[in-house]
């Protein structure tokens, strides 16, 4: 038997199919959500039944998460992204105590207690502390999203950044760069700024180890570096932490009967 | 031009030497307290009676990163508060005791999560009315006798009258020498720079009153001397005379070292100020008389000072600010707000009204607290002096 | 378009005094009245909006001088007493956000320079006043407790109407002593006496007399609900206690909040009769929520949700009866002993009092703390309730939003946060 789920984010959509007997991810797929998430849902769906190999009548139950959870006519139910993100970490690390999720478009941190959610904070309307506020940084720097890991790696120094929100952030370092400081320092500083955001976000509902980080942002190791080292402690990564709400959301597909 | 009359070389040895706050409050800064220190955040905990029962008054700046702090306030709360909570957090254990005070929303949070976070410290919360006659003076005489009760337990004896009255001379001298260093820094911004002025304020709220009046005698006969020698080589107290507009700046805990340097590069000619972190703290003695309560005389003072946005009338605020800025014939206005302060924010809508009425122009700026920015307020400031 | 909505886009066209009076005489008008009653669902409802319209009748027509403008926590019965007429602006408040004329006002008052940081309550309240769709006060009547807002968004309000001399503020004492009853109590003389001196009223005890009785009426059934709420297993749909808080505090000492509260009493008791032969149908009980502060007074999905997800709010914070009887013997003290009483003031541990034994007595499932924008005293507080309640094993959801400007959050972040606590409550 089999179950899916599909976690529809502001960004990006991932579905996940799950073999239930032996707990094994048969596909996940991570597209692009556009401006029609139900549409973005369907696909994303379609696409992983493709490359599993399977039929639609094979998957016994589907469960959407996601800011466009409702939306999405064909799943058995929609379950929060808090209760998925949950599920999927303790797939990977059943004694997990706090998750920080940094996606695209909005951050959370979840505390857990025995595998199940019991307190959780959302980041507000604000794109600082989110992926979003890298991809706009390296843009005014003219440098790819990639290159930041490397930069952070082999740069010592750093120069602060005092704004915290994205607008006045980029004016910041679009008038650093006019000074003609390091681009490199640069890169730095915005890594340990979203590091501080993050951090002050963990602190508010307190930290406890072990910690998991997923998200998109999770892939950059060196937002994980300087998390870790203002946090002072080791943050787990799942093999594909994008995909952790959809693999949360099919084991609750699996639970549903 | 007035360049040309002076000795500039000289003048610019004196100046350098006058801003140089380390060497003259040396003792001031080395000095280990001998005394153990008890904290206060807000302008009307009556210090004297901090003093009278042998403990040092030290004001909390904060100034630390807002990190930990922020798990116990909201996002959109007073960032002095925050940063206050910040360093209790971190170094709590120098100080024998807290005094808080009802002064705002944000203070009585504050106490509430000092009581219940902060183990092995007592603090006090002081009541403070928000009324200024006859009855809000006596109510507040006896919420300053409850505090007086709790110095008493610290002290381990009775706080006597003695205690008081020299604690009063002491500070009420303390309060003298800053207004008479506050006159001389608003007539020669050439002279002392903003950064060096605020450095003083700062360490007459945080150091032991006695070390800190030694040392400060000791700056303003310096300064005096100058003064004796003015017209051989050219250097002068004498009113300003650069052509700049003369500036008001009305605040709340504005304490942002980045910004007086700031300000200062800009040669802004600082002419008047209405801040917590200084003339609302020293201007206004305890007036003490034959026939006078001891303690009636401080809680009358207390109610008397400049006062804080926080207090019941702010049309007699108001009228307090304006004639301020008729006397000092002040030409603009900068409101600068450290984030969230609701008591200050409400104040900005008849303040503007009033100052347009007038005919001075105001820049309204508000702040972040140890985590300045200065690309966007620059910008601002400078406008505003180019404006006007 | 029924009547409500016709009401809404009407006043949304023409924001002005002159058809908020035109308005209000008509449907304030007995029979119109009674028609748009009886579109309520409940005969508390239906009283809820008759009494609050005529209120508004009586404030906008020049008939019923003086007016009096009263921030939220002051004892109305001073007004009601002095043969004032009360106006409640952050109330009014509550109202420019049902009737979607927010975005308006809001906007009107940034552009007289109130900070976006500062409540929208008195914000809101503030725009509308600059836009002159207030009447014209005579007085006003504010305090320092619960919050520093209203003191200075309401002095303002002496400022533009020239009537400063006739403006007070009650400056309400940090702790319950008996020095501050007497300075707070010597304060309400002192206003009354003013004002009699103004209005020509001779200053006599008995002029309280019936007031007080009211407000004592009011109370004890405001204590009847609650009591009878405590063992409520179910509610109806269109209940909202938090819909209450102009007869609560505003008409405190009139007939009209009696009756109201008679009617409430009736409508869930009515209820809870019903429900005893239904319960056994039912398997699965309701979730109780225990509601911290306000809600948004815009249209939104927050009950709706709860509601759908077998979640009921038990009870409200702000309708716990903290005061005791008043004594008409002894009005300034009394009066003085009524805001001293007040959770809202003073430590926060007078709050945590009121939300532990609400929690123990309405035997709550969660709590959810509406963390409304800017309310620096409430949300300072959070995490000491939230800590307090986790102590006896209650998850408390701080919900950020804003009670009157719907652009402050959104609806899909609010939904997601409270089906994520349903999810928590339910696991």
């Amino acid at each position: 038997m089999y179950t899916c789920g599909i976690d529809v984010g502001s960004v990006s959509t991932e579905s996940v199919i799950l073999d239930n007997k032996n707990n094994k991810i048969v596909s996940y797929v991570i597209a692009l959500t556009g401006s029609n998430s139900k549409n973005a849902a369907e696909a994303a769906f379609e696409s992983s039944l493709k490359k599993a190999g399977l039929k639609e009548s094979e998957i016994k139950s589907i469960v959407a998460t996601g800011y466009g959870r409702i939306n999405i006519p064909f799943a058995n139910k929609n379950i929060t992204e808090i209760s998925c993100h949950a599920r999927g970490v303790v797939s990977s690390f059943p004694d997990l105590k706090t998750v920080i999720d940094i996606g695209g478009q909005d951050s959370k941190v979840i505390k857990l207690e025995g595998g199940n959610p019991i307190d959780f904070l959302m980041n507000d309307k604000c794109a600082a502390g989110t992926g979003r506020f890298l991809e706009v940084m390296a843009k005014a720097l003219e440098i790819s999203l990639e290159e930041f890991t490397p930069i952070f790696n082999k740069t010592s120094d750093k120069v602060d950044i005092t704004s915290t929100c994205t607008v006045f952030a980029e004016s910041e370092i679009v008038s650093l760069i006019g000074h003609g400081v390091d681009k490199n320092k640069i890169i730095k500083g915005l890594i340990y700024s979203i590091a501080d955001r993050v951090t002050t976000m963990v602190e508010r509902v307190g930290l406890e180890e072990p910690v998991c980080m997923t998200g998109g942002v999770a892939k950059n190791l060196g937002v994980v570096r300087a998390l870790e080292e203002k946090l002072g402690v080791k943050l787990n990564i799942p093999d594909e932490p994008r995909i952790t709400g959809a693999l949360g959301a099919a084991y609750l597909a699996r639970d549903l009967h | 031009m007035t360049q040309d009359i002076r000795d500039t070389d000289n003048f610019d040895k004196t100046r350098k030497k006058i801003n140089d706050i380390k060497f003259f409050f040396g003792n001031t800064l080395t000095s280990e307290n001998k005394k153990a220190a008890i904290g206060w955040f807000c302008t009307y905990t009556p210090e004297e009676l901090i003093i009278a029962g042998g403990f040092v008054p030290v004001r909390i700046f904060g100034r630390k990163k807002i990190i930990k702090s922020e798990s116990y306030f909201p996002i959109n709360f007073c960032p002095y508060i925050k940063s206050g909570w910040e360093s209790l957090l971190a170094d709590a254990d120098n100080l024998k005791a807290i005094i808080f005070t009802n002064s705002c929303d944000g203070m009585r949070r504050f106490f509430d999560i000092a009581s219940k976070y902060l183990d092995g410290i007592p603090s006090y919360l002081l009541d403070v009315p928000h009324l200024k006659n006859r009855d809000s003076r006596d109510f507040f005489t006896g919420n300053m006798d409850d505090m007086k009760k709790f110095i008493e337990k610290l002290k381990g004896e009775k706080i006597n009258e003695e205690e008081i009255e020299n604690a009063v001379k002491l500070i009420n001298k303390k309060r003298k020498l800053l207004k008479e260093f506050s006159n001389i820094f608003y007539k020669s911004p050439d002279l002392i720079e903003i950064p060096a002025y605020y450095k003083v304020m700062e360490l007459s709220m945080i150091s032991d009153p006695e070390i800190f009046l030694d040392d400060l005698e000791k700056y303003l006969g310096f300064i005096g001397s100058i003064d004796k020698t003015s017209t051989k080589n050219g250097i002068s107290l004498q009113p300003d005379q650069r052509n700049s507009p003369s500036i008001m700046i009305i605040g709340n805990f504005i304490a942002e070292d980045k910004l007086w340097e700031m300000l200062s590069k800009m040669n802004l000619k600082l002419a008047s100020e209405d801040l917590c972190t200084s003339n609302r703290y020293f201007v206004k003695q305890v007036v003490t008389g034959d026939n006078k309560d001891l303690m009636e005389s401080i809680a009358e003072r207390y109610l008397n000072k400049p006062q804080c946005m926080r207090m019941a009338d702010p049309g007699s605020k108001l009228a307090e600010i304006e004639n301020v800025i008729i006397k000092n014939h002040i030409k603009g206005v900068i409101f600068i707000t450290l984030k969230f302060c609701d008591n200050m924010l409400y104040s900005f809508p008849l303040l503007k009204q009033r100052l347009n009425n007038m005919g001075i122009p105001v820049l309204y700026l508000d702040i972040e607290y140890n985590n300045f920015s200065e690309g966007q307020i620059k910008t601002r400031v400078q406008a505003f002096l180019e404006m006007l | 378009m029924g009547i409500k909505d016709r009401l809404k886009t009407g006043i949304q066209k023409n924001l002005n005094l002159r058809y908020i009076k035109r308005l209000l005489g008509i449907i304030a008008l007995k029979p119109v009245l009674y028609a748009y009653g009886k579109t309520f669902p409940s005969a508390s409802d239906k009283y809820l909006n008759i009494f609050t319209i005529e209120s508004l009748k009586k404030a906008y027509s020049d008939n019923n001088r003086p007016i009096g403008y009263g921030s939220l926590f002051i004892p109305h019965e001073l007004f009601h007493a002095l043969g004032i007429t009360p106006f409640l602006p952050e109330v009014m408040a509550g109202f420019t956000a049902g009737l979607g004329l927010a975005p308006q006002t809001l906007k009107e008052a940034s552009s007289h320079w109130y900070s976006q940081d500062l409540c929208t309550f008195h914000r809101s309240a503030s725009g509308a006043a600059e836009l002159d769709l207030f009447p014209r006060p005579d007085y006003i009547i504010t305090s320092n407790l619960a919050c520093d807002a209203a003191q200075k968004s309401f002095y303002i309000h002496s400022v533009k109407h020239n009537i400063e001399k006739n403006f007070y503020l009650i400056d309400v004492p940090y702790r319950y002593s008996e020095e501050s009853i007497r300075y707070l109590a010597a304060q309400i003389k002192n206003i009354c006496t003013d004002i009699c001196s103004k209005t020509g009223k001779k200053p006599d005890i008995s002029m309280f007399e019936e007031t007080f009785e009211l407000s004592n009426e009011l109370r004890k059934w405001a204590i009847e609900v609650g009591s009878l709420r405590k063992n409520l297993a179910d509610y109806p749909s269109h209940f909202n206690g938090l819909n209450f808080i102009l007869p609560f505090h505003g008409l405190a000492g009139t007939r009209e909040a009696v009756i109201l509260y008679k009617e409430i009493y009736r409508d869930l008791k009515k209820y809870s009769d019903k429900q005893c032969k239904e319960i056994s149908e039912k398997n699965k009980p309701a979730k109780r929520i225990l509601w911290l502060h306000l809600k948004p007074y815009y249209r939104n999905e927050i009950f709706d949700i709860l509601y759908r997800e077998n979640c009921r709010v038990v009870f409200e914070e702000i309708n716990h009866v903290y005061w005791q009887e008043l004594d008409y013997k002894k009005p300034f003290e009394s009066l003085a002993r009524k805001m001293l009483s007040n959770f809202l003031g003073g430590s926060i541990d007078n709050r945590i009092g009121v939300i532990l034994k609400a929690a123990h007595d309405y035997k709550a499932d969660g709590a959810i703390l509406f963390s409304h924008w800017g309310c620096r005293q409430s949300n300072g507080g959070a995490r000491i309730i939230k800590d307090s309640l986790k102590k006896i094993n209650i998850p408390t959801l701080v919900l950020d939003g804003d009670c009157v400007d719907q652009n402050n959050s959104s609806q899909g972040q609010v939904k997601t946060r409270l089906q994520g606590f349903i999810e928590i409550l339910n696991s």
